[in-house]
């Protein structure tokens, strides 16, 4: 057979889901309203349009015909999900653009986009307020972009593998996940100015929740399509011996969700406990932040391409 | 009202290809991909009772095609004659129609950048003529008619034989009527 959505589709899936959480994550620690994780907001804000700009690009070029992607935008096909899709890219592409724009300022140090832009506002606007306006409007617009990376795979009843609610949540949590590790690779990368304790106990926490939470929906995923209709029953073969078994059990639950969370537990313990210094080797925070990031492509390639393969009766 | 729809008598077909081939003529076909093909059943009984069946497929026009529902741009839509037909100057290629279709009857047609299907040869019809598949079949397995109109042939095979239809429980109401023999 013939895959229909290859290498470029999983790519853009991923960027859109890695930068929609990036904004969560913004909007999240932004409105925790303390001092010290200003840092992180920060980051995570000037980091979150690029990815789903660069994915929305390259989906384009997947198209039979790239030049007519405009029509995408000639009108809403809300049975879509692919349409109501691209609108809202469009929204959250152009909401956290103008976000970005509002945390950047005049700092030759910030290397990321254009954060070392200082946007001049008009007087008797308030920069801050101007921003949390964006900051409120963008956030459910991440969240929205993050459920539909899944909903556009489950929406499809001829894919068994992808028929279930469940991709969605899990490929939400995946993104927030990824999004976590992005933000602790960025913070640990620049250390001069983040990445203290707090920071990193933060993210930590984030991130044990959120493998959490994808743990506890893999259950569900495989008792939900094992004890549904044969067509979903046997499109679980696909995983549980069949082709792509080795990738989703190793490259994604063993090493992108059982090995940070076994590294980030181990590392957070002792920051609670108050026996760690800021000194503490970075080599932890690479060790759970890049099996993170690698596990949350692995998850989409194997939807993707295992999915395709998946069918009906 | 039209409603077109095809009966397919499947202990009728020898499997000649002679469809496949006609629809190729017919729709300028790319290589590798196909709008019609002719599957078969396993094999049943044993020697020297051993029996098969072929079973010609292609999209099944459905009711209520989820190939439609997904486009993003409405390229695809049931017209008020029941066929399902892509517009292809509004098709971008996005091929989510294709991994929609539970008959897999779709493709990409690579050469023109849009996606690909039976159409039951929508120029013969409304010509006045029959799909290509059904005037070229040489043993009279396929039968396409207006399901709307009572006397039409296929009216009166899908009252009186008995049939079934293709994975009904993908609720997409297809119009493929398969004679059970």
């Amino acid at each position: 057979m013939e895959y229909q959505w290859e290498w470029l589709v999983v790519v853009y899936l991923y960027l859109g889901g890695l930068g929609a959480g990036l904004f969560v994550f913004s909007a999240i620690f932004d409105f925790m309203n303390q001092k010290h994780f200003e840092p992180l907001a920060r980051i995570a804000a000037l980091l979150a349009p690029w990815p789903v700009a660069l994915g929305a690009g390259l989906l384009i070029f997947d198209l039979g015909s790239p030049m007519r992607f405009w029509r995408l935008f000639s009108t809403v096909q809300w049975t879509s999900p692919m349409s109501v899709g691209s609108w809202l890219l469009v929204a959250f592409t152009m909401t956290s653009g103008a976000h970005m724009l509002l945390w950047a300022r005049s700092n030759p140090e910030m290397p990321i986009g254009i954060g070392g832009l200082h946007l001049p506002l008009p007087s008797g606007v308030r920069r801050v307020e101007l921003r949390r306006t964006f900051t409120a409007l963008g956030a459910p617009m991440g969240l929205g972009v993050g459920i539909y990376t899944g909903v556009l795979l489950g929406a499809v009843p001829a894919r068994p593998f992808w028929n279930t609610p469940m991709v969605a949540m899990l490929f939400l949590f995946s993104a927030l996940s990824t999004a976590a590790a992005a933000l602790l690779l960025v913070s640990t990368l620049r250390k001069t100015t983040v990445s203290s304790i707090p920071e990193r106990r933060l993210l930590y926490t984030a991130d044990i929740g959120i493998i959490l939470i994808e743990i506890f929906l893999i259950v569900p995923y495989f008792l939900h399509n094992a004890l549904s209709t044969a067509s979903q029953a046997r499109s679980l073969d696909l995983v549980l011996g069949g082709p792509f078994t080795l990738a989703f059990w190793i490259g994604f639950v063993a090493l992108g969700l059982l090995l940070p969370l076994i590294v980030e537990v181990l590392d957070l313990v002792p920051l609670i406990a108050g026996r760690k210094k800021a000194s503490h080797s970075p080599l932890w925070a690479y060790v759970s932040a890049i099996p993170v990031l690698a596990g949350g492509l692995v998850l989409r390639w194997v939807f993707v391409f295992a999915g395709q393969v998946s069918h009906f009766g | 009202m039209t409603r077109y729809a095809m009966a397919i008598r499947t202990a009728n077909c020898v499997r000649c290809m002679g469809c496949v081939v006609a629809c190729r003529a017919e729709n300028d076909v790319p290589e590798g991909s196909s709008r019609n093909w002719i599957g078969q059943t396993e094999l049943r009984g044993r020697f020297p009772h051993v029996g098969v069946d072929f079973v010609p497929g292609q999209c099944m026009q459905c009711e209520e095609p989820h190939c439609a529902r997904v486009c993003p741009v409405g390229a695809t839509s049931k017209d008020e004659d029941g066929v399902v037909r892509i517009d292809r100057d509004v098709c971008i290629g996005c091929r989510y129609c294709v991994l929609a279709c539970p008959y897999d009857a779709r493709f990409a047609n690579h050469e023109l950048g849009v996606a690909d299907k039976c159409d039951f040869c929508t120029d013969r019809v409304r010509a006045g003529r029959e799909p290509a598949c059904v005037q070229t079949c040489p043993s009279r397995t396929r039968v396409f008619g207006d399901l709307d109109d009572p006397d039409s042939e296929i009216s009166t095979l899908v009252a009186s034989e008995r049939t079934h239809r293709k994975k009904l429980e993908a609720g997409t109401e297809p119009k493929i009527f398969y004679i059970d023999s």
